[in-house]
């Protein structure tokens, strides 16, 4: 039986292992020092760092490999009131209010010409002092659930962190649908990058008790992560 | 366990359909019963059974034929896009891909790339929540729809729990039916799925371009007990592929039904 781990695999697996334990905290060793350690080439230490970077968790910049914060699934810290490490800005492109058309309508399930506020904004945080971008959300929220909330410190708050304080207790569930996506070009500009490129799209119908409101975040792929957690084993945990 | 009570009508019946449809008792290529059949059988609003059927013909379960009613799709995986629904919600049995796949009316097969004994592994046995001396059983699987590959499993599974894995022939059991067979077949699931663009050792194996972007999914798997039983990562080609789940909570406060 041949080991069917390559060597390369298996130390990123430690590295990784390293990072979650924070024994390497901020830098990693370099591949030279990484290469005596585990006492194989730099070629193989650099096949397993190279892993790393694809997945995300370090950087290689100026010659150094930079440990990167851990990626969040924000929209699930926010619908839940939980923390998140990450600064996010918010840049509010769109903030108005409109007739309901047959699409729309549809998609939330209310009337014709029902009150709907339309939210569009792009998020942002800082990595490394860089200014990365995360996604572009659209929202649309019927206009009775929205009008109660401080929609003015969007910038810093989502909407879905406003929602929670303001509605907090309430049932929630989400239909949640993910797909790979061309980016159109109006979008392409929102989020600085080529168009047509390709973008993580994820569709959600959240229904809050019985208000439904309608969510497409169009993320960048290689700054987004998405969790779900096993309800029932939650359960049991609490128990 | 999943109280839908309170769900409207619509998610009612649409959750009664999918069931249906999962479960085999509506198969796949079949037709359903009318929409005025079924309002009439549930005592709703006829409107309310459409939005359900709209909705599962959105989800691609179902699909409308003019004139002569609505069906189970049949995916034939060429044409259109294949849905996973990781929610993991049909408790009443395994919910492994292939189990998946198979209540799809997706025929697939197995390839094993190979098994392992891997012993005193830091990051496996951290994964697993074992101690430092414990031995992890792997099988690097992948999986292939029509020949064509769509997805390269690789599961780490305690060892001591499963201590004849080796002798098992993977390319044609089922992972978690074997694991079932051992009384430990994962039941809750924590997963992550992140989006990254294939290396080399995947494009190859999945038949893609180096840089084609892929599903990378890390799921926790652990049977009724609680007992971590599985630690896998899996790569899942994007083209195509839509997946889908279901998250519930308290406002503000929990991830919990």
């Amino acid at each position: 039986m041949f080991n069917i781990i390559n060597k390369s695999e298996l130390i990123a697996k430690d590295i990784r292992f390293q990072i979650s334990n924070k024994i390497y905290t901020h830098y990693l060793p370099s591949e030279r020092k990484l290469a005596d350690k585990y006492s194989v080439s730099r070629n193989t230490i650099r096949e397993a760092l190279e892993i790393l970077k694809n997945k995300g968790i370090i950087s290689l910049i100026a010659n150094d490999y930079i440990i990167n914060q851990p990626k969040e699934d924000l929209d699930w810290l926010e619908f839940f009131g939980k923390k998140t490490h990450h600064i996010i800005r918010n840049y509010i492109v769109k903030n108005e209010v409109f007739e309901a058309n047959k699409k729309i309508a549809q998609k939330l399930e209310v009337p014709l010409a029902t009150q709907i506020r339309l939210l569009v904004y792009k998020r942002t945080t800082n990595e490394q002092q860089n200014n990365i971008t995360l996604s572009i959300d659209y929202i649309y929220a019927p206009e009775k659930l929205a009008k109660n909330l401080p929609l003015k410190r969007l910038q810093e708050c989502s909407f879905w962190n406003l929602l929670a304080k303001k509605y907090q207790g309430k049932k929630l569930k989400e239909y949640q649908s993910l797909s790979i996506e061309s980016v159109n070009f109006e979008d392409a500009n929102l989020l600085d990058v080529p168009v047509r490129s390709k973008i993580l799209q994820r569709s959600s119908k959240v229904f809050i008790d019985n208000e439904i409101i309608y969510f497409v975040s169009k993320k960048i792929p290689s700054n987004s992560l998405l969790v779900s957690i096993d309800n029932n084993l939650k359960k049991e945990k609490e128990k | 366990m999943n109280n839908l009570y309170h769900a409207p009508l619509y998610i009612q019946i649409e959750d009664l359909l999918e069931k249906k449809i999962l479960s085999k008792k509506y198969l796949p290529g079949s037709k359903i019963p009318s929409e005025r059949d079924l309002a009439r059988q549930y005592g709703v609003n006829r409107m309310t059974v459409k939005k359900a059927i709209d909705s599962l013909k959105k989800k691609g379960l179902l699909y409308r034929k003019q004139g002569s009613g609505t069906f189970v799709t049949s995916v034939t995986p060429d044409k259109e896009n294949v849905y996973f629904n990781l929610a993991f919600t049909d408790k009443n049995s395994n919910s492994g891909i292939s189990e998946l796949l198979t209540k799809n009316g997706i025929h697939f097969s197995n390839e094993v790339v190979g098994t392992d004994l891997i012993s005193s592994n830091a990051f496996f046995n951290e994964k697993l929540k074992l101690n430092d001396e414990s031995k992890v059983f792997a099988l690097h699987r992948i999986r292939e729809i029509k020949e064509r590959p769509f997805a390269i499993e690789y599961n780490y599974l305690p060892a001591k729990l499963f201590p004849d894995a080796s002798q098992v022939d993977f390319k044609n059991v089922s992972l978690y039916d074997y694991m079932d067979s051992k009384k430990h077949k994962p039941v809750h699931f924590s997963q992550f799925i992140q989006v990254i663009p294939a290396l080399t050792k995947e494009a190859r194996l999945l038949k893609i371009k180096k840089g084609d972007l892929l599903y990378y999914i890390i799921y926790y798997g652990y049977d009724e007990q609680g007992n971590a039983v599985e630690y896998t990562e899996s790569y899942l080609i994007s083209e195509e592929l839509n997946l889908q789940f279901t998250l519930g909570g308290i406002l503000g406060e929990k991830e919990t039904y």
